[in-house]
């Protein structure tokens, strides 16, 4: 069953389907013709008012015959026998007329019973009279008379009878013929309906099929994709990990030769200092200069690279915690300066603490080192609760439940051209010349890096001798839970 | 004491490292004596009296110095051959190299180095580090005697 495609369930499902209402059908058409028969029995003898008037309409004709007969017979013996007789039939129509009289009647039927009642008792009073008269007639004569005295009465019953019997009858065959006209409706109907039936199914198999064909050929082309995506992964991984040895060979080989050159500019230096020009010095100098300055570009390469492969591992985090641990890394930074530091309010963040200490540390060392000329130096740590920066609408850079609150390094340093803000989280760009501010223009770079690890953004406010303002926010950390960072290479 | 007794061995495979390096000793005024093997397989051969130094008077050195990245065999492969055995586990082995990847240095503790120096860029930074790593492993440091 489980191998089973979906397109075969679906023509399993529909047969099933089709089988179900052929054989509702077929019920149908057999239950109707059973109401058919019936029908036909109802037209037939079934009404009851019916089988009554025939019935006494019987027992009346033979009452009728059996006093013809008393009257022309002249046996004593005969004449009690059919008067007997004569009485059974009597008392069976009585029996026969009160269970009539306790049948439902119509409005017709009503008065044409009523009249049966009436016409009987004289019936009746005939028939006595005309037994009593005829047990002592003898005479053809006298018996032709009586006869005739017998006559009207009997007529006059019969009369009613039959009037109620036709009235039966034709009520009883405008019953039968309705019922056949229905049932003969219903069946073209269900014979219909399953006709249309028959028809339908196909339609909807062959809809489903298409439905469902579609579906399988979207989920294929899905899995074509996983599997694409699965070897670009593979790839990637291989990618990494040749990047891995590159930079690893990068860290150990090419920081060996600097360290020849600075090494042995040193022992020049050493040794030979009195036989050097002073511009020779100078030369060795920046020899040496030149030679660190890339060694410390290589470490910080180095560094940027290995955070980009680091995953991100996301846990509560106190930044004001951070914070207060970067300044104190930082206090050789500070010695000998004099700088006012506010910090304000800051959230918990659910981030890589040891990658977002590489944030806070590279902020604000930039903040110390930009202040340097400043009197006295502020730098400001915060959060932006509000949507609103120093008067500035920042609406549709704050996403509530996406994004963690604002955070803000405010500093009133040499700050920076905001024509070049593009080019300030590049790699080794720099907006200041290297003789006024050391640096190899790593840090911000590292700075958005991190926080693009985290799903967040990082922008930058500044104006030239006003001081800058960085400000970054993370991305929520995902619903499923931590650890699902995209790798960065 | 024996010559033997003093020996740093500097197992290092680039000849600039091995001058600076031993400039650098000259200058710090370390007085032992100093035996430069250039690959790992050589190291091990030297550690273990082995090969071209079967002859060697079996006397462990003093120290050694590792670098990490070396032809043949590997520092890290070298540096568990000597803690693997019971012989020559006593040996301190302080590991000098170019490389400051993370990896490196965890294997490194964990295989038994120790003491893990980074070879800085700054070579005035390269001899304070070197005067220090003397003083400490052939002045302060009191070694276990080992005999091969």
């Amino acid at each position: 069953m489980k191998n089973r495609t979906a397109y075969q369930r679906i023509v399993v499902g529909l047969c099933a389907a089709v089988l179900g209402i052929v054989t509702l059908g077929m019920s149908g058409i057999l239950r109707l013709t059973g109401i058919e028969d019936r029908a036909r029995l109802i037209a037939t003898d079934s009404m009851p008012g019916l089988s009554y008037t025939t019935q006494i309409e019987l027992y009346t004709y033979r009452k009728s015959l059996l006093i013809q007969q008393h009257i022309v017979s002249n046996d004593p013996a005969e004449k009690r026998r059919i008067e007997s007789q004569i009485q059974s039939i009597t008392a069976n129509t009585s029996t026969l007329l009160e269970r009539y009289g306790n049948t439902p009647f119509g409005d017709i039927e009503r008065p044409l019973f009523n009249k049966v009642i009436a016409t009987r008792p004289p019936f009746l009073a005939a028939v006595e009279q005309v037994l009593r008269l005829s047990r002592e007639t003898t005479s053809a004569a006298a018996q032709v008379d009586l006869q005739k005295v017998f006559e009207p009465q009997s007529r006059a019953f019969l009369e009613a009878l039959h009037a109620s019997t036709l009235h039966n009858l034709g009520e009883a065959n405008e019953a039968a013929r309705r019922i056949q006209e229905s049932v003969v409706t219903a069946k073209r109907l269900t014979i219909i309906e399953a006709l249309i039936s028959l028809l339908l199914a196909p339609i909807s198999a062959f809809l489903l099929a298409r439905v469902v064909a579609e579906t399988e050929a979207a989920g294929q082309a899905i899995q074509v994709l996983n599997r694409e995506l699965e070897e670009r992964i593979g790839e990637l991984t291989e990618v990494n990990k040749e990047l891995e040895a590159f930079t690893y060979s990068v860290s150990h080989d090419l920081r060996a030769p600097l360290r020849h050159i600075d090494g042995f500019s040193k022992i020049l230096v050493d040794e030979s200092a009195d036989q050097l020009t002073p511009l020779g010095m100078r030369a060795v100098d920046r020899i040496r200069y030149g030679a660190q300055q890339m060694g410390r570009m290589i470490d910080d390469l180095l560094e940027f690279s290995r955070l980009g492969r680091k995953d991100v591992d996301r846990r509560p985090t106190n930044l004001r915690s951070l914070v207060d641990e970067t300044l104190e890394i930082l206090k050789p930074a500070m010695e000998a300066r004099e700088i006012d530091l506010r910090i304000g309010e800051l959230p918990m963040l659910e981030c890589d603490p040891a990658l977002l200490r590489h944030v806070m540390v590279n902020l604000l060392s930039n903040a110390i080192k930009f202040t340097r000329d400043s009197k006295p130096a502020v730098i400001e740590i915060g959060q932006i609760a509000g949507k609103e920066i120093a008067g500035k609408e920042i609406t549709g850079k704050v996403t509530p439940g996406k994004e963690t609150p604002v955070v803000y390094v405010r500093d009133n340093g040499v700050g920076f051209d905001m024509r070049y803000v593009d080019k300030l989280f590049g790699i080794f760009q720099r907006l200041h010349r290297r003789e006024e501010f050391e640096g190899v223009g790593v840090g911000l770079a590292t700075v958005q890096r991190v926080i693009h690890k985290h799903g967040g953004r990082v922008w930058a406010e500044s104006e030239i001798g006003r001081g800058a303002t960085f400000y970054f926010a993370l991305g929520q950390a995902p619903e499923e839970g931590r650890n699902s960072e995209v790798r960065h290479s | 004491m024996k010559y033997g007794e003093l020996v740093v061995l500097l197992v290092e495979d680039d000849p600039d490292d091995v001058e600076l390096t031993l400039h650098t000793f000259a200058e710090a005024r370390i007085t032992n004596p100093i035996y430069v093997v250039r690959d790992g397989q050589e190291a091990l051969d030297y550690i273990f009296c082995r090969g071209a130094h079967a002859a060697r008077e079996a006397i462990p050195p003093r120290l050694i110095l590792l670098d990490l990245k070396l032809p043949k065999i590997g520092g890290l492969q070298v540096l568990q051959a000597i803690k693997a055995d019971p012989r020559t586990k006593g040996i301190p082995v302080v590991i000098l190299t170019s490389s400051r990847e993370e990896r490196d240095l965890i294997e490194g503790y964990q295989l038994g180095a120790n003491s893990y120096i980074q070879k800085p860029v700054d070579f005035a930074q390269f001899q304070k580090t070197i005067r220090e790593m003397g003083s400490y492993w052939l002045g302060v440091n009191q070694s276990t005697p080992v005999t091969i």
